[in-house]
């Protein structure tokens, strides 16, 4: 109930002649057309309660059981955009952009994840091993940066620490990450590799 | 009435437990639970005793829920405007022209969903705290107007500051799900040092000063010449803080949904069965006017929420941003008119639903 309400005294004169009721009849008129176009779509599918919010995803899921999900991708792009701080909508995203391959999609859902889990470190990784895939080592180290932060005991941390600081010509650095992931966990084939062609200078 | 004797008038020589109570609408305990969000403080702790964190989670029983309480309200709004009398000449640009604009923004709006889609949906999930905020402020005002507790200037604008702090700390607390997501330089950095920092103290700062300073301010009032403010003013004002800060960012906003839409459902009704009642041609009862309003107001929010997302997917456009879109629009299209529907102007029948009735009047 707020109270700083502003007079809408500017557009009264027209609203309130003959020109504000046709206007008022036509809204009317429109809304009652939705309304019945509403109902026909929502009994024809057998719904007696369409879905109100989050429960567009039901909507969506029969979608992608008709059609599949390269062709409902475009659906659920949307409402990862529209919906962007529902985790739900954009994990959604990110696992139809994984299935369909496609690396733009991906990417925007990890960005959006890394918003709304910041505390995530996995999302992080995620995210540092797209942008590494996407040749931008940059924002990949401070991904992975952020990772190594959140979760100083997982060792895929610091191996794409290091696989960022390879890009970046950071050889040295990036052996010292890859050596940190091995002390963490001596059995790890990424780290071993990482760490050998770091000393090649690759 | 004049505002300056209102309070001497209404109450001349009360007793300290009245003033306390203060003057309810239905029944001291209606209104404290129902309006002052009394019911929330009993009713959330128990949820969480026995359904954890699952409280919130019933998929069966949520589409009813919503239909019920959280739709309807949404629709009472605009149930209000047009059977309030004197709204159509009052505000005719709102009564007239206003629908026919609002079905037009969103039908521009779903012709570039992936654009306006995520900025409908911040600029409404921004101000629906701010609404709640400032429901709570409205009501804590209205109560002790009602009460004959004479708030000044000063004190009023004190209280409004106070009932917006939740506000506030929502914006901090979830900035990157609100409008000051668009002036972060890198969103999730505000998760991290050296952001972090100073935003969870500023958080738990604000959260503190939610539920203190209302306290505060009542004992201010209270020493002052303004009069007892009835303890319900200072409920409604802890409610709404409570809701935002004991719980997180999303169980606070369905929590704070559920019980705003109850406060807003009780209030509008009796507000809505005051004003039929003192039509002089009215051959109704409270009961008639009572299940009208929110007959029809539930018959609008199914129409509103229900069917007319449905409209636009019958027209072609995706599921997801018909059902989006549509929330975000009625969400918006509410807050207008909320704006202007509770206005406490001179002659305007909420001054005088406010002034004359008396509890007995709305059951009798």
């Amino acid at each position: 109930m707020p109270a700083n309400a502003n007079s809408d005294r500017s557009a009264a004169g027209f609203s309130r002649g003959p020109a504000g009721t046709l206007l008022f009849w036509l809204g009317g008129g429109l809304f009652m057309m939705f309304m019945i176009a509403g109902l026909v779509q929502s009994y024809s599918g057998g719904h007696w309660l369409p879905p109100v919010g989050v429960e567009y995803t039901t909507q969506l899921n029969a979608l992608e059981r008709d059609r599949g999900p390269a062709a409902t991708l475009p659906e659920v792009r949307t409402a990862a955009r529209i919906d962007f701080d529902n985790e739900i909508a954009v994990r959604r995203l990110l696992e139809s952009a994984r299935q369909v391959g496609n690396q733009d999609d991906e990417l925007w859902a990890l960005l959006a994840l890394a918003r709304l889990k910041p505390e995530d470190s996995q999302v992080r990784l995620d995210l540092a091993a797209a942008l590494l895939d996407r040749g931008r080592p940059s924002e990949a180290f401070a991904q992975a940066r952020f990772a190594v932060w959140l979760a100083p005991d997982n060792p895929d941390g610091f191996c794409h620490l290091g696989r960022s600081l390879q890009q970046l010509g950071r050889h040295q650095e990036a052996a010292g990450a890859y050596r940190h992931a091995l002390d963490l966990d001596p059995s790890s084939a990424a780290a071993r590799s990482g760490l050998q062609s770091s000393r090649r200078g690759n | 009435m004049d505002r300056s004797t209102a309070g001497s008038e209404m109450v001349p020589s009360e007793s300290l437990q009245r003033r306390l109570v203060g003057r309810t609408f239905v029944h001291p305990l209606f209104d404290y639970l129902l309006i002052g969000g009394g019911l929330s403080l009993l009713v959330i702790p128990i949820a969480y005793i026995y359904s954890g964190e699952h409280a919130l989670v019933s998929l069966e029983f949520l589409p009813w829920f919503i239909l019920l309480s959280n739709s309807a309200h949404f629709a009472a709004s605009t149930v209000r405007l047009y059977s309030k009398p004197g709204s159509r000449e009052a505000l005719p640009f709102l009564t007239m022209a206003f629908p026919l604009l609002t079905i037009a923004v969103l039908t521009v709006c779903f012709l570039f969903a992936d654009r306006t889609g995520p900025l409908l949906q911040a600029v409404y999930l921004s101000w629906s705290p701010f609404h709640y905020a400032a429901q709570a402020y409205g009501l804590a005002v209205m109560y002790s107007y009602r009460s004959g507790c004479q708030l000044s200037l000063m004190q009023k604008r004190m209280l409004w500051w106070i009932a917006i702090l939740p506000f506030l700390r929502v914006l901090l607390q979830s900035a990157d799900k609100h409008f000051l997501w668009w002036f972060l330089p890198d969103p999730t950095a505000v998760a991290v040092p050296p952001w972090s920092l100073p935003l969870q103290a500023g958080i738990v700062m604000l959260g503190l000063l939610a539920l203190l300073l209302p306290i505060l301010l009542y004992l201010l009032v209270w020493r002052s010449k303004a009069g007892t403010m009835p303890l319900i003013s200072l409920l409604v004002v802890v409610t709404n803080g409570m809701w935002f800060i004991v719980f997180t960012h999303y169980d606070g906003f369905v929590w704070a949904t559920v019980f705003h839409g109850l406060q807003y459902l009780c209030i509008a009704t009796i507000f809505h069965v005051r004003e039929q009642r003192a039509r002089p041609e009215n051959p109704h009862g409270t009961l008639y006017h009572v299940f009208w309003f929110y007959g029809t107001s539930l018959v609008l929010g199914y129409g509103l929420f229900n069917i007319w997302p449905q409209a636009y997917v019958w027209l072609g456009f995706g599921p997801a941003e018909s059902v989006l879109l549509v929330i975000a629009v009625v969400n918006i299209h509410h807050f207008i008119v909320d704006g202007y529907i509770w206005k406490m102007k001179p002659g305007d029948s909420n001054r005088q639903v406010i002034a004359t009735a008396s509890s007995s009047s709305f059951t009798s």
